[in-house]
């Protein structure tokens, strides 16, 4: 059975891309707007981790807990400078913002730290299964989303900030008259998708080397996990993540790898013309 | 306000938009054409090369802004057009040997013919979902261009190098016209009713279409007249760069430049596009003699600071101020 490694590499792959966009899809449920800055915040993650792995030796995986700190704190900033400002006017003037966010932060990333590519060297050994070896990175690495992913969901199930949240997303003007603080909870809401970006970049970083432009890799497969599961559902991006690692994984696998990378694109586009809503997405909002 | 507005263009059509009490600025046009038309001949080929790239931006930046100015569709994937206007061009110019005017203009009608095939599946979807779209169509084709399947005319990842039978001059002058005459139908366009169509779309699309205008095809067809002059010119600028290759011909920096340029200027507008893509074109070419590394970041400081402070753009202040009428012909 060839089919069966394969698979269990694009699980493990797709894990990691359902955190990426777990964020986005958090963010989008919050406020309604498509942060494009988003794969940015991955970056920067990964580059936490490779700093402090680099300067202090401190474990790669110890640093998932300051990257995701500082990442939010980073977009607590974002969020009070800009982003508070244009919540409301129209979707393309915050598209057009964080895309700028985005230009900013990644030329950045690539004055100050140049455009090498950088890597991690880190590795947990590997493990045997099916007469397949897979590498104990990647098999912590799933643990570690899964862990964060299901801690999220109860989060916002069960907390009062989660309550809140999710009050907001659904919607804002009860929520707001029902004693919320909104721009308090969009920017809690926009804090910790940044957060969520940072632990997948220092996931990633233990993979994958870096780069200041890997962001702009991934913005694309986040938008196509995200428009498959759904805008704003959670359990919606990590399926949807899980469904575009397999398709990747299997491209890669039957055709060739430039394929592979057309499947991401190719599904957002066509998710977009024949299920806008997407497995989990609710109806759009009037307002 | 509108009546104010139509009785203002009533008193004073004058030309692109200049109202007859600005003798002044016709005077200095002229100047100014003057100017472009002997510059070649009195200058270093340096110069020559920078205002050739001034033209190709004020072409980028108006040629968008007729699409995404206008309908507020922002398209993030200008580059495509442009892109696959180059190859055309390049290909039929090089391995065809066609006459380089007659390979500009395809170059221009293969943008049209892609963006009328994709603006009848991409226009019906809504503002930021037809905007990360075309991010997606943006890298899917470039990835097909760099893919072995079309190397055959391509020839792959790498590119190639290659003269077009013109001289600089030739190119000079050629683009000179083309964005003048960029900056003629995006004119013709925003004073006429499908300018003022596109702008109901922007403003309110349910709106429009309870008027019974046909919503989706007036956006396609900015959409592929934003296409045509993006190919025309950008055949242009290919020429003038001697080397193609994927990863350059569908940069995302030919999207992110035109963008700056027309928010800059004022969206929707017509001089807007040209004084933001006068202004970047010069601070642009400051920055990469400067600070090679660190000009993209400053762009990215720039936008953010225009969306936050100035999102109607320099003209939309100037308006603000009193200092220009408030008329759409500007």
């Amino acid at each position: 059975m060839q089919i069966i490694p394969i698979l269990i590499e694009g699980l493990l792959l797709g894990a990691l891309y359902g955190l990426a966009a777990s964020g986005l899809s958090l963010v989008f449920g919050v406020m309604t707007i498509i942060n494009v800055a988003h794969a940015e915040f991955i970056m920067l993650g990964a580059f936490i981790t490779f700093w402090l792995w680099f300067f202090l030796k401190i474990n790669p995986i110890l640093t998932i807990v300051i990257s995701m700190f500082v990442v939010f704190m980073f977009c607590i900033f974002i969020y009070r400078i800009t982003i508070r400002r244009i919540i409301g006017e129209m979707q393309l003037v915050s598209l057009i913002l964080t895309f700028a966010i985005s230009i900013f932060l990644w030329n950045f990333a690539q004055v100050t730290f140049s455009s090498t590519f950088r890597s991690v060297d880190y590795s947990l050994g590997s493990i045997g299964f099916l007469d397949t070896y897979f590498s104990m990175n990647k098999v912590v690495s799933f643990i570690i989303v899964s862990v964060i992913i299901g801690g999220l969901h109860a989060f916002l199930k069960f907390s009062r900030i989660g309550k809140a949240i999710r009050a907001v997303s659904q919607n804002p003007d009860i929520a707001s008259i029902s004693g919320i603080n909104i721009d308090r909870i969009r920017m809690f809401g926009f804090g910790i998708g940044g957060a969520l970006a940072g632990v997948a970049g220092s996931l990633i970083a233990i993979q994958w080397s870096i780069y200041p432009l890997m962001g702009q890799d991934l913005i694309l497969k986040c938008f196509a996990i995200v428009a498959i599961g759904g805008l704003g559902s959670l359990p919606g991006s990590f399926i949807g993540g899980i469904i575009l690692g397999v398709a990747e994984n299997l491209g890669t696998r039957y055709l060739d790898s430039t394929l592979a990378n057309i499947i991401a694109p190719l599904l957002l586009i066509l998710t977009f013309l024949f299920w806008p809503q997407g497995l989990f997405g609710v109806e759009e909002r009037v307002d | 306000m509108r009546r104010n507005d139509h009785s203002q263009k009533m008193n004073s059509p004058g030309i692109l938009g200049i109202p007859h009490e600005g003798v002044w600025i016709y005077a200095i046009a002229m100047i100014l054409v003057a100017l472009f038309i002997v510059l070649p001949h009195v200058t270093s080929s340096y110069i020559v090369s920078v205002i050739l790239t001034l033209f190709v931006y004020i072409g980028y930046a108006v040629s968008w802004n007729i699409m995404s100015g206008l309908t507020g569709y922002v398209n993030f994937g200008y580059s495509l057009f442009l892109g696959i206007a180059s190859y055309t061009s390049v290909i039929l110019i090089i391995d065809y040997k066609i006459w380089w005017p007659f390979g500009w203009i395809l170059g221009g009608l293969s943008a049209v013919t892609i963006a009328l095939a994709l603006g009848g599946i991409m226009l019906r979807l809504r503002g930021s979902y037809f905007a990360i779209g075309m991010l997606a169509l943006l890298l899917g084709i470039k990835l097909l261009y760099t893919s072995k399947y079309l190397s055959p005319m391509t020839r792959g990842g790498y590119g190639f190098a290659f003269i077009e039978p013109l001289s600089l001059n030739a190119m000079y002058y050629a683009l000179c016209f083309l964005s003048l005459l960029c900056i003629f139908i995006a004119y013709k366009v925003i004073t006429s009713t499908f300018g003022a169509k596109l702008i109901a779309i922007r403003e309110d699309e349910e709106g429009v279409g309870s008027l019974g205008i046909n919503a989706t095809g007036n956006k396609i067809a900015a959409f592929a007249l934003s296409a045509f002059l993006g190919g025309l010119i950008s055949s242009g600028h290919i020429a003038f760069q001697n080397y193609i290759e994927p990863e350059s011909a569908f940069n995302m920096h030919w999207t992110i430049v035109p963008i700056v340029m027309v928010l800059l200027g004022g969206p929707g507008s017509v001089w807007g596009p040209v004084i933001g893509a006068v202004i970047l074109t010069f601070v642009e070419e400051f920055l990469w003699s400067h600070f090679t590394q660190a000009y993209m970041m400053i762009y990215g400081a720039v936008m953010i600071l225009l969306v936050m402070l100035m999102p109607g753009g320099i003209i939309e202040w100037l308006k603000g101020r009193g200092t220009l009428p408030k008329i759409r012909t500007i």
